[in-house]
């Protein structure tokens, strides 16, 4: 049995831009309208700012989306083991060990949450050998080629 | 192929849906938290004026956060009735007449709750609700128009400044401080006031079913005590808050009503402003007691 190829980081990066800007174009836009609400129309003074900004609103509606964009990758790629970036890219998940869990993929995708967060769990990419995200090393889940 | 991008789209369009209705629900929760029998009062306090004011030395209201308080208000099921609770002089007529569209807009019942003041364009906005209630000695009234201001033609000649007219346009510098009005201007003046005076008389005689002749009789600028104005069928009830929101209760039939006031967070800005006004009041009153304050002492002088 051949082994399955690593995706490149380049086509990686490609399918999450891709990803990313589906969900934040069209699944997350109905809370555009409450984050600008929360958001101060006039800002009096940079000391204001802080003052002046809805945190609540700010941090519930973080949550929510973040937990929305979560589910993206999680179900699709529960679904089929690839979103539409990966698709388009012709990449997909697997499990390293048994047959890919919900669990899993919730683990792998929790860092989505943040992009910064994401930026700093993707480090390991660059130097380990199988180009895991540390999440990606929790759930025991790989991204690779997908083979036709 | 084809299977998975059908997966795609129907995960997209559930995941949209999701993220739709989430917004809807936490739009009135954050807002107003999970309201039931809900009385929204907005406050309308300050000059009424159509952009932000600079607040430096006044306090003003701009006219787009009332009107979004009450499109706010009415459009939550949650809210069943509306108190406007003013506080207010009055302000610019575009801006006043533009509060009072939004509140005939407004389907559900709305008081209006004089404070202190709510005169002029206040009251303006007041009469365009359902029930007006005003304490005994709130003023209101002054249904009438100003556009005064002060000319200096006669301080700018006493240090030999002239004022040099360059205009396009006969009219242009109308209204300008550094020179007299001309008879003709004041006339014409005169009109676009009247102008406005009768259009305030006429909503005022519509909004209050009152006859226009009544009306015009009430405006001839000078306020009147809430006692007086409620003789004179320009308020309905006399009372405060209390009696507000026991008729927000009856008219939008309902019981034991919860109270939602649109407060804005108030700014650094607001901060300093009080206590520059603080300081300010402190100030002036030092320097009228020491004006005014006479002091009798025995002195020997050698």
């Amino acid at each position: 049995m051949r082994a399955d190829q690593l995706a490149s980081v380049w086509k990686r990066i490609l399918a999450y831009i891709i990803d990313i800007f589906i969900v934040n174009s069209i699944i997350t836009r109905p809370f555009n309208k409450l984050m600008e609400n929360a958001i101060p129309k006039k800002i009096t003074s940079f000391l204001s700012l802080a003052e002046n900004f809805d945190w609540k609103t700010l941090i519930i509606i973080s949550l929510v989306s973040g937990v929305i964009t979560i589910l993206y990758w999680a179900v699709l790629e529960f679904k089929i083991q690839q979103t539409l970036g990966s698709l388009l890219l012709n990449i997909k998940v697997k499990s390293e060990s048994k047959k890919l869990q919900f669990s899993q993929l919730l683990l792998r995708n929790i860092t989505k949450i943040s992009f910064v967060v994401l930026l700093l769990d993707s480090i390991p990419v660059l130097y380990s050998a199988k180009k895991q995200r540390y999440t990606e090393k929790l759930s025991k889940t790989i991204t690779v080629e997908n083979e036709k | 192929m084809k299977n998975k991008f059908k997966t795609i789209i129907i995960v997209i369009i559930l995941l949209w849906l999701i993220s739709f209705f989430s917004a809807r629900l936490m739009k009135n929760f954050l807002e107003e938290g999970v309201v039931s029998n809900g009385i929204a009062i907005i406050p309308i306090e300050g000059t009424i004026m159509i952009g932000e004011g600079d607040g430096i030395f006044e306090k003003t209201i701009s006219v787009n956060k009332i009107v979004e308080d009450l499109e706010r208000a009415n459009s939550n099921p949650g809210i069943k009735a509306v108190i406007l609770e003013i506080n207010s002089g009055g302000g610019g007529v575009v801006a006043t007449r533009e509060i009072v569209k939004a509140v005939k807009q407004v389907k559900k019942p709305v008081i209006a709750l004089i404070r202190e003041v709510g005169a002029s364009g206040a009251y303006w906005i007041a009469s365009a609700t359902d029930w007006i209630i005003a304490d005994e000695m709130s003023i209101t009234g002054s249904i009438g128009v100003y556009s005064s201001y002060l000319e200096f033609s006669g301080l700018l000649q006493n240090y030999n400044v002239t004022y040099e007219r360059l205009i396009a346009g006969e009219f242009k510098d109308i209204g300008v401080p550094y020179r007299k009005l001309t008879n003709e201007e004041k006339n014409m003046m005169q009109r676009k006031l009247d102008l406005i005076h009768e259009l305030f008389i006429k909503e005022i005689a519509e909004n209050r079913n009152l006859s226009k002749e009544k009306v015009t009789k009430l405006a001839d600028g000078f306020f009147y005590l809430g006692i007086e104005a409620k003789e004179n069928g320009l308020i309905d009830e006399l009372g405060g808050r209390g009696e507000a929101i026991a008729k927000a209760e009856q008219l939008g039939k309902l019981k034991d009503g919860n109270v939602i006031v649109y407060k804005e967070k108030p700014s650094l800005l607001d901060y300093l402003n009080k206590l520059q006004n603080k300081a300010f009041y402190s100030m002036g009153r030092g320097i009228g007691v020491s004006l005014t304050e006479t002091e009798n002492k025995l002195e020997i002088i050698a």
